[in-house]
């Protein structure tokens, strides 16, 4: 078993899947993604990441049906939306939904900062 | 002349309804009604003398306006409100109704009068300014809702873009070259995607406008659509889908570059939802009536969806990924440019099997 923080990324854009890997491994983080909310919810519960990095708008299942079905499985890790709808109401529902933080896309160069305060905080 | 026959004079000359009702009898029948209630209403005198006023009304009255009219004759108060009535032909009309109580020297309610204004011109007009301002906020909640998604759509490709140039400035920690390499393309896509995204707006928003002025010509389908079929064929040499060729000509008039790129945007769809068998570009003729039809054997299209398939950014979600995802701009648009061209655009389809947009032009 790696020491490493882990981090799950929940997105069905496999181009900010590879991003956001490299940007969080070469800070030290052990990551995971999936384009799937269904096994995403599996590897949460599986291997209690650190930090979820959720996003919201995707197919077969989305990210307030995933963070609505982690926290009614009783899941109390932390979780950031992260989504490209940046509106005020966006944000609300993410939080009402049961996430932590919002981070809007695109993600800037405080990102890995940001999840290890997210991690630690 | 005396004063109290001009004031008769006066009431009788009136636009305005004026009637009487005698509070001692029962019922309050009217005792008097001027000639301008006749008008209103198109009753005649004989008919409506000693009757209740309430033969007006239809089933649909307003029955809070009703209820505030009982209490004030039942309390001998005065009260306006508006109902709505129907004249002897039946037309409805807004009447706005003022009745007061007349008292006697001991007190007691003798009669009451009532003032009638038909003021229907002003209720509708107040209806369709309302109505017109529903649309106008109805308009504005539509161009907010898609300049969200538009905010959406941009920033998905920026995200991929900015992201990843941390990686490619750090001199230091270098990624290895097949990483680079990977990191390239997945910009160079984005840009891509970005740049196709901004060109189908414009076009979208010219389409809306207006603005889009096609230039016609003599056209052979045939041209058009083996042009078509060079445009996407690296497509679907990438993902082995034979593209069958089932085309006869028919001559019709069209703008050469908009027809190219509506078959360029239903070929490029086909291609795209669809992982194994093959893709058919059809053209014919029947009677007067041009047809083209791209044929897939691919995802097919829900039930469920199919209503919604030519809305701007609307895309089913049913693949996996977004792997080769477009904006949901393709086909908005591609509607639209057939209908300039007074053809029509229809599909059908059945998941899990394949689909068929089949477009028909008018011959020359
Ligand atoms: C002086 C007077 C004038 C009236 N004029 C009208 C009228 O123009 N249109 C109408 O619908 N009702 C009119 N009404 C109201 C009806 O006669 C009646 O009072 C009303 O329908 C409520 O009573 P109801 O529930 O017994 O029908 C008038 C009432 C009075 C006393
Ligand atoms: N040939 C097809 N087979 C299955 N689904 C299709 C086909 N063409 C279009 N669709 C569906 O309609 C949606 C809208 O199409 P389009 O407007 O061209 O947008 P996109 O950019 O997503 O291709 C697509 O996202 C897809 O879900
Ligand atoms: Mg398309």
């Amino acid at each position: 078993m790696s020491d490493k923080p882990k981090v799950l990324i929940i997105d069905d854009d496999e181009k900010i899947l590879r991003m956001m890997r490299r940007r969080l491994m070469k800070s030290g983080f052990d990551v995971v993604t999936t384009t799937n909310g269904y096994e995403g919810m599996d590897i949460a519960i599986e291997q209690q990441p650190a930090v979820i990095i959720l996003d919201i708008h995707m197919p077969i299942i989305n990210g307030y049906d995933v963070i609505s079905q982690l926290r009614a499985k009783g899941y109390k890790g932390k979780v950031a939306a992260c989504t490209a709808s940046v509106g005020a109401r966006d944000t609300q529902k993410t939080i009402d939904a049961g996430c932590d933080h919002f981070i809007s896309k695109p993600i800037d160069l405080g990102f890995e900062d940001l999840i290890k305060e997210i991690m630690n905080g | 002349m005396n004063l109290d026959s001009l004031f008769e004079r006066s009431i009788e000359q009136a636009i305005t309804g004026v009637v009487i009702a005698d509070c001692s009898i029962e019922d309050m029948p009217l005792i008097y009604v001027n000639p301008a209630f006749t008008q209103i209403t198109g009753y005649s005198k004989e008919e409506i003398i000693g009757k209740n006023c309430r033969f007006l009304q239809g089933q649909d009255s307003d029955t809070k306006e009703l209820q505030i009219l009982r209490d004030a004759i039942k309390s001998g108060t005065d009260c306006k409100v508006i109902l709505k009535n129907y004249t002897k032909a039946g037309k409805p009309f807004w009447n706005e109704l003022s009745v007061s109580p007349v008292y006697n020297e001991s007190k007691k309610l003798t009669h009451f009068i009532g003032i009638q204004n038909d003021i229907t011109t002003k209720v509708e007009s107040d209806m369709k300014l309302l109505k017109a301002k529903e649309m106008a906020e109805e308009s504005t909640r539509l161009k907010t809702d898609f300049l969200n998604l538009v905010s959406h759509e941009l920033r998905t490709p920026l995200t991929v873009m900015l992201g990843n140039l941390p990686l490619l400035t750090d001199a230091d920690d270098m990624p290895e070259a097949k990483d680079i390499e990977e990191i390239a393309k997945d910009i160079q896509e984005s840009g891509e995607h970005l740049l196709s995204l901004i060109n189908e707006l414009l076009d979208l928003s010219r389409i809306e406008q207006g603005k889009l002025k096609l230039i016609p010509e003599p056209l052979r389908i045939d041209d058009v659509a083996y042009d078509a079929i060079n445009t996407v064929k690296s497509l679907a040499d990438k993902k082995s889908l034979p593209i069958i060729e089932a085309i006869k000509n028919f001559d019709f008039i069209g703008d050469r570059m908009r027809v190219k790129q509506i078959l360029i945007n239903l070929l490029s769809n086909a291609i795209k939802y669809t992982v194994e068998g093959e893709v058919t570009l059809a053209t014919y003729q029947e009677g007067d009536i041009g047809i083209i039809e791209v044929t897939d054997t691919g995802s097919g299209i829900s039930e469920e969806f199919l209503p919604y398939i030519f809305d701007s950014f609307r895309q089913e979600d049913s693949s996996a990924t977004r792997q080769n995802r477009g904006s949901g701009l393709g086909l908005s648009i591609t509607k639209k440019l057939v209908d300039l061209h007074s053809g029509e655009l229809t599909v059908r389809s059945e998941k899990g099997k394949g689909s068929t947009f089949s477009i028909s032009f008018p011959v020359i």
